[in-house]
């Protein structure tokens, strides 16, 4: 059980939707700031992308992480907006756009209405 | 003043009501629109060129349609010219049925005559350019005047330059001539850039190419502007600042285009959400010197590799552009003295002006000409810290 806890720690990949929220207790300013920006976005036009840099361990995937799990715990936002998680490991095979495309395809086909995607 | 609804969008083009209003350049161009002239929208990097034609395809007033088109990857006339005339294809004030009739009639005429136009014909492919001809001096709109907006034209200009040779340049320079002169009056076009237009023309023995063109030329964003723009981003973020602070910021900025003013607010609203409950002058230094880390080489480094490419092959003339910025990174001002002196130490007295208008084109310095002896300084007081930090 200690190992298990330990793992997670340092994954956030690897903790439950609910832990990875219950422990998000920093950085709240920036994901709020985000995250409204995704609410409040018409998304007709291109909207304002985000490069999230720092350095290993500073919280980059929580955040991303807590920021998806927020949109698919949404109602306003969960019927048309679908975030797409690619694992640090997914990047070593993305070495052209199409692969990146492919692999955005490959995980939206786990969703029952992209069965046929992939 | 029309909506602005605070949002800060850096580094890409602002829509809606995401764009901070420009009421006196939109104006100007509607103005020198209605004499029936075509334009070249002129201003340096990152002044908002791409913002305002967004603006006017998404707002057009009575009277106009505006489509928008970027060339900016593109190297080959005949791709340009395809482009060109899928968009003209897309005006909604054109009808379908009389734009079906022109385009089945060039169809039917498929000219493979090499050499029409100046261009080779590849595999019986269409005339793009001819076909361009037809339906710019054809196409007639009752009530509306069409206006293309094509951005990034003198990269796509470089472009073919580099690509091919001097006179492929120059040809296709004349040809969209061609299409200016030619165009019903019911046509404009609007061609913009990054890159200055006439500096390359120059270069290319071909600025007569550009005589259809008026030239807007677009500034900074006014005090005042500055000053409304600052307020609305820190509004909407919430963020509280003391007294005089956006002043301060203003005075630190200088060269008030949005991009940068955008890139210290950002810095602003990065500093407030790590706790800071008051933004104040302090603040704003820290902002100014977060701007310019190597982090953020991606805002700036496009200024080195400009000069790089504009100057490829010209060693003599790159080396004396290095030493202007370089010196002026380290130094206030440089008079026109200095700067030949050091053009004549470098061995290229006879590329000073031409070396001159591009930086002075494209941004980087400017001459303050108030001054005796006139002095010239860097336009972007935080182009210059970037330079000093990472050129040197």
């Amino acid at each position: 059980m200690t190992e298990r806890i330990r793992t997670n720690l340092y994954n956030p990949h690897e903790q439950s939707k609910e832990q990875l929220i219950s422990g998000f207790v920093v950085r709240t300013n920036t994901f709020q700031r985000i995250f409204d920006d995704i609410k409040n976005s018409k998304m007709i036009y291109p909207e304002q992308h985000y490069l999230i840099e720092g350095q290993r361990g500073m919280g980059k995937t929580t955040l991303l992480l807590r920021l998806a799990y927020e949109v698919e715990n949404s109602p306003g936002l969960n019927q048309w907006l679908i975030p797409v998680i690619l694992k640090e490991e997914a990047y070593y095979g993305i070495t052209k756009l199409y692969k990146l495309w492919e692999e955005v395809a490959r995980l939206l086909s786990y969703k029952k209405e992209f069965g046929d995607l992939y | 003043m029309e909506s602005f609804n605070g949002r800060n969008i850096v580094g890409q083009a602002a829509r809606d009501d995401d764009f901070f209003p420009r009421p006196d350049i939109i104006k100007l161009i509607y103005r020198r629109l209605d004499t029936g002239r075509h334009l070249h929208i002129s201003a340096p990097r990152r002044v908002g060129k791409t913002s305002v034609l967004h603006y006017l395809q998404e707002h057009p007033e009575e009277g106009f349609e505006f489509k928008y088109i970027i060339t900016q990857s593109v190297s080959d006339p005949d791709v340009f010219f395809k482009q060109v005339l899928e968009a003209l294809k897309d005006f909604n004030s054109i009808s379908k049925k009389t734009m079906d009739s022109i385009v089945e009639f060039l169809e039917q005429l498929k000219l493979d005559v090499p050499g029409v136009g100046g261009f080779e014909i590849k595999n019986k492919e269409p005339n793009y350019l001819v076909n361009c001809k037809c339906v710019v001096k054809s196409l007639s709109s009752k009530n509306k005047t069409l206006v293309l907006m094509i951005d990034e034209f003198p990269q796509t200009v470089e472009n073919i330059w580099r690509d091919s040779n001097d006179e492929n340049a120059k040809r296709f320079l004349y040809a969209n001539r061609e299409l200016q002169e030619i165009a019903s009056k019911n046509i404009r076009f609007i061609y913009t850039g990054s890159i200055g237009l006439k500096p390359l023309c120059a270069r290319l023995g071909a600025l007569d190419a550009l005589n259809y063109l008026t030239t807007i030329e677009m500034g900074t964003l006014s005090v005042n502007e500055a000053t409304l723009l600052c307020e609305g981003v820190l509004k909407r973020a919430r963020v509280t600042v003391k007294p005089g602070v956006i002043s301060y910021l203003l005075e630190m900025i200088h060269w008030l285009i949005p991009f940068h003013l955008q890139l210290a607010l950002q810095e602003l609203i990065d500093e407030s959400d790590r706790g800071i409950d008051v933004i104040d002058i302090d603040s704003v230094k820290n902002a100014i010197d977060k701007i310019t880390y190597r982090r953020n080489n991606q805002y700036f480094e496009h200024y080195y590799n400009h000069i790089v490419k504009t100057f490829k092959n010209q060693p003599r003339e790159y080396n004396l552009a290095r030493k202007i910025l370089d010196t002026l990174s380290r130094q206030d001002t440089l008079t026109r003295q200095e700067i030949i002196a050091c053009a004549t130490e470098q061995d290229a007295l006879d590329q000073l002006n031409n070396i001159l208008t591009v930086l002075q084109y494209d941004g980087y310095i400017y001459e303050d000409a108030s001054k005796t002896p006139e002095e010239f300084r860097f336009t972007s007081p935080l182009i210059k810290i970037w330079w000093k930090k990472n050129m040197l």
